[in-house]
C-alpha cells in the first residue's frame, strides 16, 4: 500500500497538466456563443434597433475594442427596457462576456454584468460585484447605483440609501435623482419624492434614449395615483406616452385610472399594455378591467395568463395575485416564502405578509408587515394589508390604517379596495 | 421500452428537482445535425426548466423542439456540469431533404428565454420567433468494418479498461477461472452497452467514470489481499461474481464512444454489433498474449510474488487517483 500512496501522489501531480485543455475548449465555445448572442439581429425597426445594428457593425470591425462591446451592451439594455423583455439582458450579458474576455478588470464591463445580475434577481452576486467595482473605482456612479439597487432589493434600505446618496453626489442626473426620489417615496416623504422626480425629468431629455424619461414620468404619476390624485396621475401617464408611444407602464397607469372611474376605455388600455409587455402584472390588470366591464370569460382568460406567466418567472406577482383573490393560499405562501429568500424589499415583505394572513398565521404576518411598513411608505395596498392583519390580531389601530388606505386611494386594486371598505364597515358595526 | 424510458426520464427530473435553482431568464443551446433521414438534436437547458417543460410526461421531444413531418424520440437525458440537463433526441423523417424546426421550448419557458441554435447556420430564437431550418446533410453513417475498428480502437486506447483487465489477469493464471472472469465481464458490459445504445438508460458520466476508477482500485486491493492471505486460487475462481457488476459499469463507459457517433435509432443494432465485436476482438488481442506471457513467466519461476504485489499496488494507486480526479 505504500507504493500505492506514492504513486497516487505522483499521478495527481502529473494530472494537473491536463486540466486546462478542457477548460480552454469550453471557454472557446462559450466565447463563440457570447459573440453570437451579442451580434444577434433584432428583426425590428425601432430607433434602438438601429442603434444596436450600428454598435454591432462597429464591434465587428474592431473586435478588440472593449468600449465598442460596452456600447453594444448598453444598447441591448435599452432594448430590454423599452421592450420590457428581460431576455435582451442576456444579449447585454454576452457583450459583458466578450468585453471581460478582452479586459477582465474593465469597470464598465463589470457595471454591465452587475446590471444584468440585478435583472436576473441575483441580488447578492450583483452586490458583491458592485462592491468590488466601487472599491476599485470609488468615482463610478453606475457601480454605486447598482450597489444601491441590489441592497434595496435585499431589504437593506439604509445602506441602499447611502449608496444612492453617493451616486447623486458623484453625478446628479436622471438615474441618481430617480433613485433619490424613490427613497423619499419609500420613507413616506411624498413632497421630497415629487421634487426629486422633477429634477430627474428635467435631467432626462435625451431624444435618442427616451425610455428613462418615460419611466420617471410614470414613477411620478404613480406617486400622484397613490395619493388619490387620479387626474394628476393620468396627466403624468399621458406625458410618458408622449415621450414614448405604447409604453406599457404608462398604458397600465391609464388603465388603472380608467378602471377607478368605471371608464370603459380601461379594457383597451390594459390590452395595449399587455400586448406591449405580456407579463403577469399586465394580465392581472387586463383581467380586472374585463371583469369590471362584465366580460367574465375574457377576465378568466386573462387571469389564466397571470398564473401561466407568474409560474414562468414572476413568483411575487403570482403570490400577491392569489393572496389578493384569496385563492391557492398554501401555494401562494410557498411562492412568497421562496421569493423572500432572495428579496427583502417592502413589496416582497408585504407579499409574504398577505400570504401569511390568508393562511391565518397572523403573528408571522404581522412581523412581515411591520418590516414592509418600517420606512413609512404611503402605499394604500401596504396600509390596508397592515391594517387588516392588526384587526385579525385584535389590535384596534388596524381600523385606522385601513381607513387611511381607503382615504389615500380607494381603488388600489379591484378586490382589495371593496374588501377594505367592507372590513372597516364590519369592524365599525362590531364595535358599536 | 417506451414506458421504461419515460419512467427513467421522470426519475431523473424528480431527482434533479431538489437541486434546481429558482427560475431565471434562461438561455438554452441546441445543436442539430442532419444524417440521411434522421435529425440528431442535442439540447442543453437549465435543470430548473425541466419541470416547466413537463419532460417527465413523455418521451416525445416534439414538445421542446418539433421537426416538421418527422417523428422524434428522446434517446437520453443527462445532467451536465453547471446545473444543466442535456437531452439527446433523434427524429426520423420521411425523406432526407431539408426540414423546418420549431423550438417550442422557447414559448413554453417564455419570460425572455433565448435559444441558441446551431443548425448549419446559427440562430438566436426568442418568444414568437422560434422557427428555423436545417438543410440536408451528407450521410455519415459509418460502415460495419469502421464500427469494428472503432470498437478495437476504443479498447486499445481506453487504458482504464485495459488496466482493469490486466489486474484480473495478474491473479488468474488458470485458464478456467480466467475464461469465467472474462466471460462475465463481456456479458455484463454487452448488456449495459446495449441499454445505453438503445437509449433505455444512460447514467451520467459523473457516476460511471468514478465507478470505473473504483473497479480498478478494487481489483488491485483484492489481488493484494489474496496474495497476503495466500488464497490466490480461491479468489481467482470466485472472481467472476464481482467482475460481472463491474462489467456493467464498464459497458456504460464503452457506450460513450458509440454515442459520439450520433447514430440514428435504426442504425443502433448494426452499430452495437459492430462496435461490440470490435471491443471483444480488441480485448482478446490484449488478453490472450498477456495471459500466455504471464503463464509462461509464472511457470518459469521468473516472476517473484513481490512483483505481483507491486503491480497490484500500482493498480490500486492508479484507481484511487482516477477516482479522485473524476469525482
Amino acid at each position: 500500500m505504500k507504493y500505492a500512496l506514492a504513486l497516487s501522489a505522483l499521478l495527481v501531480a502529473c494530472h494537473h497538466d491536463e486540466a486546462p485543455k478542457q477548460t480552454e475548449t469550453a471557454q472557446a465555445a462559450a466565447e463563440i456563443d457570447s459573440k453570437q448572442m451579442a451580434l444577434a439581429p433584432t428583426h425590428e425597426n425601432a430607433a434602438v434597433d438601429h442603434q444596436i445594428a450600428a454598435a454591432q457593425s462597429a464591434a465587428k470591425k474592431n473586435p478588440q475594442k472593449v468600449d465598442l462591446w460596452i456600447s453594444l451592451g448598453r444598447a441591448w439594455v435599452r432594448k430590454a427596457r423599452e421592450a420590457e423583455d428581460p431576455g435582451y439582458y442576456l444579449h447585454a450579458d454576452a457583450c459583458a462576456d466578450v468585453a471581460l474576455a478582452i479586459a477582465p478588470e474593465d469597470s464598465s464591463a463589470l457595471d454591465l454584468r452587475a446590471l444584468v445580475l440585478l435583472n436576473q434577481h441575483r441580488f447578492s452576486e450583483a452586490e458583491a460585484l458592485a462592491r468590488t467595482t466601487t472599491q476599485k473605482r470609488a468615482d463610478d456612479p453606475v457601480a454605486w447605483g447598482n450597489l444601491s439597487d441590489a441592497l434595496l432589493e435585499m431589504g437593506r434600505t439604509q445602506e441602499a440609501a447611502k449608496a444612492a446618496q453617493t451616486m447623486v453626489d458623484l453625478k446628479p442626473n436622471l438615474p441618481s435623482y430617480a433613485r433619490a426620489a424613490h427613497f423619499r417615496w419609500l420613507a413616506g416623504d411624498v413632497a421630497g419624492a415629487k421634487a426629486f422626480y422633477r429634477h430627474a425629468i428635467d435631467a432626462g431629455a435625451d431624444q435618442r434614449d427616451p425610455e428613462p424619461r418615460a419611466w420617471v414620468l410614470v414613477q411620478t404619476a404613480n406617486v400622484f395615483w397613490n395619493e388619490g390624485d387620479a387626474e394628476g396621475a393620468d396627466a403624468g401617464y399621458d406625458m410618458a406616452l408622449a415621450a414614448m408611444s405604447e409604453y406599457a407602464p404608462a398604458l397600465a397607469g391609464k388603465a388603472r385610472v380608467a378602471l377607478a372611474k368605471s371608464d370603459a376605455r380601461a379594457v383597451g388600455y390594459a390590452k395595449r399594455a399587455y400586448d406591449a409587455s405580456p407579463r403577469a402584472e399586465m394580465a392581472w390588470l387586463l383581467g380586472d378591467a374585463r371583469a369590471a366591464s362584465g366580460d367574465a370569460d375574457g377576465a378568466k382568460k386573462a387571469y389564466e395568463l397571470v398564473v401561466k406567466d407568474g409560474k414562468r418567472g414572476d413568483a411575487r406577482t403570482l403570490s400577491i395575485f392569489w393572496s389578493t383573490r384569496n385563492e391557492h393560499a398554501a401555494e401562494s405562501l410557498a411562492l412568497a416564502e421562496k421569493e423572500a429568500k432572495t428579496r427583502g424589499d417592502a413589496y416582497t415583505e408585504d407579499t409574504l405578509a398577505w400570504a401569511l394572513y390568508r393562511n391565518a398565521r397572523f403573528a408571522d404576518a404581522r412581523a412581515a408587515s411591520d418590516k414592509a411598513m418600517a420606512s413609512g411608505t404611503r402605499d394604500a395596498r401596504l396600509l390596508y394589508h397592515a391594517g387588516a392583519i392588526r384587526i385579525a390580531q385584535g389590535d384596534a389601530s388596524g381600523r385606522d390604517m385601513v381607513r387611511r388606505a381607503i382615504a389615500l386611494q380607494p381603488s388600489f386594486d379591484a378586490v382589495g379596495g371593496p374588501e377594505a371598505a367592507k372590513l372597516v364597515n364590519a369592524n365599525a358595526t362590531a364595535s358599536r | 421500452m417506451r414506458r421504461l424510458l419515460a419512467s427513467l426520464i421522470a426519475l431523473v427530473i424528480v431527482t434533479l428537482a431538489s437541486v434546481a435553482s429558482a427560475h431565471q431568464v434562461g438561455l438554452s443551446r441546441g445543436t442539430y445535425v442532419r444524417e440521411g433521414n434522421v435529425v440528431h438534436a442535442t439540447v442543453t437547458f437549465a435543470r430548473g426548466d425541466a419541470a416547466t417543460l413537463e419532460l417527465a410526461k413523455s418521451t416525445d421531444p416534439s414538445t421542446l423542439v418539433a421537426v416538421s413531418g418527422c417523428t422524434g424520440r428522446i434517446e437520453s437525458l443527462t445532467p451536465t456540469a453547471a446545473d444543466g440537463l442535456e437531452m439527446r433526441a433523434d427524429y426520423t423523417c420521411p425523406s432526407s431533404g431539408g426540414v423546418s424546426l420549431d423550438a417550442k421550448l422557447v414559448d413554453t419557458l417564455g419570460g425572455g428565454h433565448r435559444h441558441l441554435a446551431h443548425a448549419g447556420s446559427d440562430y438566436v430564437l426568442k418568444e414568437g420567433e422560434t422557427r428555423f431550418s436545417l438543410e440536408a446533410g451528407p450521410s455519415t453513417s459509418p460502415s460495419f468494418t469502421k464500427l469494428v475498428v472503432l470498437g478495437v480502437e476504443h479498447i486499445w486506447t481506453g487504458w482504464d479498461h485495459l488496466l482493469f483487465l490486466f489486474g484480473l489477469l495478474l491473479l488468474s493464471p488458470r485458464l478456467r477461472s480466467l475464461g469465467l472472469t472474462i466471460s462475465a465481464f463481456t456479458i455484463a458490459h454487452s448488456i449495459t452497452l446495449g441499454l445505453a445504445a438503445f437509449g433505455v438508460w444512460t447514467p451520467p458520466a459523473s457516476v460511471v467514470e468514478p465507478a470505473i476508477a473504483l473497479s480498478i482500485a478494487w481489483v488491485g486491493v483484492e489481488n493484494v489481499r489474496a496474495l497476503v492471505a495466500k488464497r490466490e486460487g480461491t479468489v481467482a475462481a470466485a472472481r467472476w461474481r464481482i467482475t460481472f457488476p463491474f462489467g456493467l459499469v464498464h459497458g456504460f463507459g464503452f457506450a460513450s464512444a458509440l454515442r459520439e457517433l450520433g447514430m440514428s435509432r435504426a442504425d443502433v443494432p448494426r452499430a452495437l454489433l459492430g462496435f461490440n465485436l470490435g471491443v471483444e476482438i480488441g480485448q482478446l488481442a490484449v488478453v490472450v498474449p498477456l495471459a500466455l506471457g504471464l503463464a509462461w513467466i509464472v511457470r518459469s519461476g521468473k516472476l517473484p510474488a513481490r512483483a505481483i504485489s507491486f503491480a497490484s499496488a500500482a493498480i490500486v494507486a492508479v484507481g484511487v487517483v482516477l477516482f479522485v480526479v473524476r469525482v
